[in-house]
């Protein structure tokens, strides 16, 4: 099978210091929280080094992916900021006195959910402090908290009411709120979708046919 | 706390599934609900000689002491196979805690921990599992604890949606020991049971996973097996998801109650909770990706549902776990976020 070289797999045969000088031309892409987070690249007439590759060539799609692996399961988002973003969503719903039964079983679901999340996140440092390597059931973890994140930024919303629209907001939080769930809506997308990672949890893990 | 485990142990979890894998088929299985009694005294004596029991019992009952923490991937490899006779019950809740118990009640079931079946019920868990086979019954209630003889009981038969449990209710007693329970040592008890039903939806969950993922490999429909077809990979993912995601949970409940842990009670119930939504995700998504196959008596996976369905409510309700779990919230709520996540307090 051959796989498409693709812009990862120059990329990561290139270096990504190196790549920075060769970029003639960009453009910028603002996302839907306004930040121009995404770009274009171009790359034209490009010529690069032999000494710059990394690895075996033809190989960067499987560093490409050792990368993502890390990405997806352990580097990216840390067990902490998920404990933290749960801890402010009880408080602020404390402050509430009237909160649906539908917004208390999430508040609780969040939270629980963010504690497996920080005990896999241990168990997975404690198999790397034994020697082990970190395989395609990162993919797991990319799945897992990417709807973890969302499901606490849209409670959070709901409890907030009408001040949830408010991004200018300070007093309650409510931008920072707002922030975090526009960003929230990347997570099951970026890292490879959510959908990707489960065609890998079932192929990789689960042996499924392609 | 270090949550991975040591070669020897590994080696002992292949063992019992070379068990499993020989002696204790879906088919054994089958054989064994027909039969009318489904208890084997012979697969008890066999999990008894490989030390199943007797690997967490305190040395003062010729146990070998190990730590529940360090043993727990064994029982999740019982749950796995389905094992009919109560020995992961028997094993953490009764072996684990014994050194534990009342002395006069040590003195009076001591000897009986290193290869009998002493039946265990508590409010939360009513039903004596197998009474035919059990030596005596440990009963809890009241801020007591008292060991039950079995002579003169009368007891009713009950039918379990699992006919792995043959399940009965004591209507009366003759000659009871009783003893002060300590209400610390109920609590643990009452965490030990979550565990147990954790672990056991977690090793049954991943047995239907295994089971369905097998049968969409080889199924075919439009000429492919349908395990190629997306909306089918993606059924059995969510489930893989769930059970990593309770594994954690898991072993530290079993830390907890096993280091007299202030939080273990909270800790067992995060694990339940998570086991009970793994498994109810195990059960429906393997059912859907069988298709109506997986609603046949023929296909072994309803062997593996309904001791998940079983175990669902034993030790909490899923009510009871969500108001302990939110009452902890309301009164913790300055002691919240990743600081905590190992203290004591």
């Amino acid at each position: 099978m051959v796989r498409k070289l693709g812009l990862q797999e120059q990329l990561m045969q290139i270096g990504p210091l190196v790549c920075l000088d060769l970029i003639q031309n960009h453009q910028g892409i603002p996302q839907l929280d306004g930040e121009p987070g995404f770009a274009e690249i171009f790359f034209d007439n490009v010529e690069v080094p032999i000494e710059n590759l990394i690895g075996e060539e033809g190989a960067g799609w499987s560093i490409a992916m050792a990368t993502a692996g890390f990405e997806r399961g352990l580097m990216l988002r840390s067990p902490a900021r998920f404990q933290e973003t749960a801890a402010h969503l009880i408080r602020i719903a404390k402050q509430e006195s009237n909160l649906a039964p539908s917004i208390k079983t999430a508040l609780i679901d969040c939270w629980i959910k963010a504690e497996a999340y920080a005990l896999n996140i241990y168990q997975t440092a404690s198999k790397l402090q034994a020697g082990k390597k970190i395989g395609p059931e990162s993919s797991l973890g990319k799945i897992f908290w990417s709807t973890l994140d969302y499901e606490m930024h849209s409670t959070a919303l709901k409890i907030l009411g009408t001040l949830s629209e408010l991004k200018s907001e300070e007093a309650s939080n409510a931008a920072a709120w707002i922030k975090g769930f526009m960003f929230s809506l990347a997570g099951p997308i970026y890292a490879g979708t959510n959908e990707i990672q489960k065609n890998i949890v079932a192929e990789r893990l689960l042996g499924l046919p392609r | 706390m270090n949550f991975t485990f040591d070669n020897e142990l590994e080696s002992f979890v292949s063992t019992i599934n070379d068990f499993i894998q020989k002696d204790y088929t879906p088919q054994h299985i089958r054989n064994a609900w027909s039969s009318g009694d489904p208890f084997s005294n012979e697969h008890w004596k066999s999990m008894i000689n490989l030390g199943v029991s007797q690997m967490i019992l305190d040395e003062k009952f010729q146990g070998m002491g190990l730590s529940l923490d360090e043993a727990i991937l064994v029982y999740e490899e019982l749950a796995y196979g389905g094992v009919i006779e109560p020995i992961i019950e028997q094993s953490i809740l009764i072996n684990n805690l014994a050194h534990e118990f009342p002395r006069g009640l040590q003195d009076l079931i001591g000897e009986r921990l290193i290869d009998q079946y002493v039946a265990l019920t508590h409010p939360s868990s009513p039903f004596v599992n197998h009474l035919s086979h059990a030596s005596g019954i440990l009963s809890i209630q009241n801020n007591d604890i008292s060991f039950v003889e079995l002579e003169g009981i009368e007891s009713e038969s009950l039918e379990s949606n699992d006919p792995s449990r043959v399940v009965s209710s004591i209507k009366s007693i003759k000659n009871s020991h009783s003893f002060k329970l300590d209400p610390s040592l109920e609590k643990k008890i009452v965490s030990s049971g979550k565990l147990v039903s954790a672990l056991t939806i977690i090793g049954l969950s991943r047995r239907c996973l295994d089971i369905s993922s097998e049968y969409v490999k080889t199924r075919e429909q439009f000429g492919k097996p349908i395990g190629s077809f997306q909306a089918v990979k993606h059924m059995l993912s969510d489930i893989a998801v769930k059970i990593e995601f309770a594994k954690a949970a898991i072993y530290r409940a079993a830390n907890s109650i096993i280091s007299d842990h202030p939080l273990h009670e909270l800790h067992s119930n995060v694990a339940k909770y998570l086991a009970n939504q793994a498994g109810e995700i195990a059960t429906k998504n393997s059912i859907q990706a069988h298709g109506a196959m997986g609603y046949t008596w023929e296909v072994d996976l309803h062997i593996f549902m309904r001791r998940i369905w079983a175990f669902n409510s034993l030790w909490a309700t899923q009510s009871e776990i969500e108001f302990e779990i939110e009452g902890f919230l309301q009164e913790n709520t300055e002691k919240l976020g990743a600081t905590f996540t190992f203290t004591e307090d």
